[in-house]
């Protein structure tokens, strides 16, 4: 289990959560819990089994690229963030 | 940088004015003649160049460029406070010049009424020590990342949606660009802009002083840029974090070398084709101007709808025939009967992307696609060439 933070812009697909505590022993399997039942979510955030190149995601605080990528390890207290690029100004 | 080490003598006036960041022991005189003898490209004066532009004056920056093709408009004075009803229909350079000018009449404004292109990039980010990004789209986000790079500049980033808010500092010689992170803008209907999505005024309040922060501190050279780091802010939880970026060795920006960056207008595509034709602002004015009965819906939500609709149109919000589509009843049937399937339907939103939204909506519930039709660039468009707008009241009762 871990935390998942969900920027506002994705919240639609998860009834407006901002935080919540998925299964998932590495990134890419707390990533399936969270979208397995938010397909959208899915595809928003993955092209095939790739992270979009407009979607960053994070372990504490660490781009996933600087550590194991998807199969980054996740533990019980570690927090995953999802990061979507925004334009506005 | 460079421009640390150049210093500029201080007025006794300035001397005065500035006397609470003489006392700072690590900003002191040298920081402020650094500032005097620096400089800001500021791109877009809106809600994050609002901030922005009148701290850095305030504080002293000697030069400051402001670029910016708009005027401003009511909608603006939400988030946009360099701006005021004194100055409404004015370009946003102009009205932001005359409230920095009140803070700092020693300052240097150049003001640059045009839109960031290709064409003009590189000569106007070349002129500054910083460049900063308060821009409203990511095109143009992507074209100040590049040529920052290309040129070897610091590029302050702040971005805003809804009530998240982003911060950076980009320099491609010490850490990551944009591209690093971000190597594609999302595809039109996953990017929506702050017309479309919303944005809390004082949200881009928050990320502007935060970039104008880092403007100061580069050009002073005090403290440790945001280099490496983006700062991401939730304003619904107050909460602030900070991620550590990675610099991408096959970055297809920075990893090349300069001669061999080619900037280039960004391309908005739309991931999946998109069902229903299209009609161009001027073209729908002119069958509408020539008398054809145009059956017209708007699908914007009712605040936006005070600005004005265009004469004639249905108003429906978009949640509610996305609602009305996945439900069944006698409600829904009544919202949809609004909608015919047997004449051509004209859909607007504000800037086009949720009206086409609709319409995928619309079409894969079995309306005929060829029937539907998207306004490009929506109301924002049909503003720009027509001036038939009616009030809302009047709109509905026809």
């Amino acid at each position: 289990m871990a935390v998942i933070l969900v920027p506002s812009s994705l919240r639609r697909y998860t009834a407006q959560h901002a935080r919540l505590t998925v299964e998932g022993e590495t990134v890419a399997s707390v990533l399936d819990s969270l979208t397995r039942t938010a397909p959208e979510m899915r595809s928003h955030l993955f092209a095939g089994e790739k992270l979009r190149p407009f979607v960053v995601v994070s372990r504490n605080g660490q781009d996933i690229r600087l550590l194991q990528g998807l199969e980054t390890p996740v533990g019980e207290q570690d927090e995953v963030r999802i990061l979507a690029s925004i334009a506005g100004g | 940088m460079e421009s640390v080490f150049r210093q500029a003598q201080l007025s006794e006036t300035e001397m005065r004015r500035f006397g609470r960041h003489l006392i700072l022991p690590e900003f002191g005189i040298e920081g402020q003649r650094r500032l005097k003898a620096g400089s800001a490209l500021l791109i877009g004066a809106g809600g994050l160049g609002s901030p922005t532009a009148l701290y850095l004056a305030a504080a002293g920056v000697g030069r400051i460029g402001l670029v910016d093709p708009d005027r401003v408009e009511e909608t603006n004075l939400q988030r946009q406070i360099a701006h005021g009803y004194s100055t409404l229909g004015r370009l946003k350079t102009e009205s932001a010049a005359a409230r920095m000018l009140d803070l700092n009449p020693e300052l240097v404004i150049e003001r640059h009424d045009v839109f960031l292109s290709v064409e003009n990039a590189l000569e106007l980010i070349s002129g500054y020590d910083v460049i900063i990004d308060g821009t409203d789209n990511f095109p143009t986000r992507y074209l100040v990342n590049d040529t920052c790079v290309k040129l070897g500049k610091p590029n302050v980033f702040g971005g805003v949606l809804r009530f998240d808010g982003q911060l950076s500092v980009f320099d491609a010689r010490r850490g990551p660009c944009y591209r690093c992170l971000f190597p594609e803008p999302p595809p039109v209907e996953l990017a929506p802009n702050c017309a479309e999505a919303g944005v809390l005024g004082v949200l881009p309040g928050v990320i502007g002083a935060l970039q104008a922060t880092e403007a100061i501190k580069l050009i002073s050279g005090i403290g440790t840029p945001m280099i490496g780091r983006m700062l991401v802010y939730d304003g619904l939880d107050l909460s602030f974090d900070t991620v550590t970026l990675a610099k991408s060795p096959n970055c297809p920006c920075c990893s090349k070398p300069s001669g061999e960056i080619v900037l280039r207008a960004e391309p908005m595509v739309c991931s999946a084709p998109q069902p229903g034709g299209s009609i161009t602002a001027e073209a729908l004015l002119a069958r509408l101007d020539a008398g054809e009965d145009v059956l017209l819906l708007d699908v914007r939500n009712p605040p936006e709808w005070a600005g004005g609709v265009i004469p004639g149109a249905l108003t429906l919000p978009k949640p509610e025939i996305e609602a009305a589509l996945r439900a069944s009843g006698r409600d829904a049937d009544a919202v949809l009967a609004a909608i015919p399937h047997s004449r051509e339907v004209v859909l607007y939103c504000q800037g086009g992307v949720r009206s086409a939204a609709v319409i995928r909506s619309l079409a894969a519930a079995g309306y005929d696609s060829r029937l539907l039709t998207n306004l490009e660039g929506g109301f924002a468009a049909w503003e720009k060439v027509s001036t038939a707008l009616v009030p809302i009241n009047e709109a509905m009762d026809t």
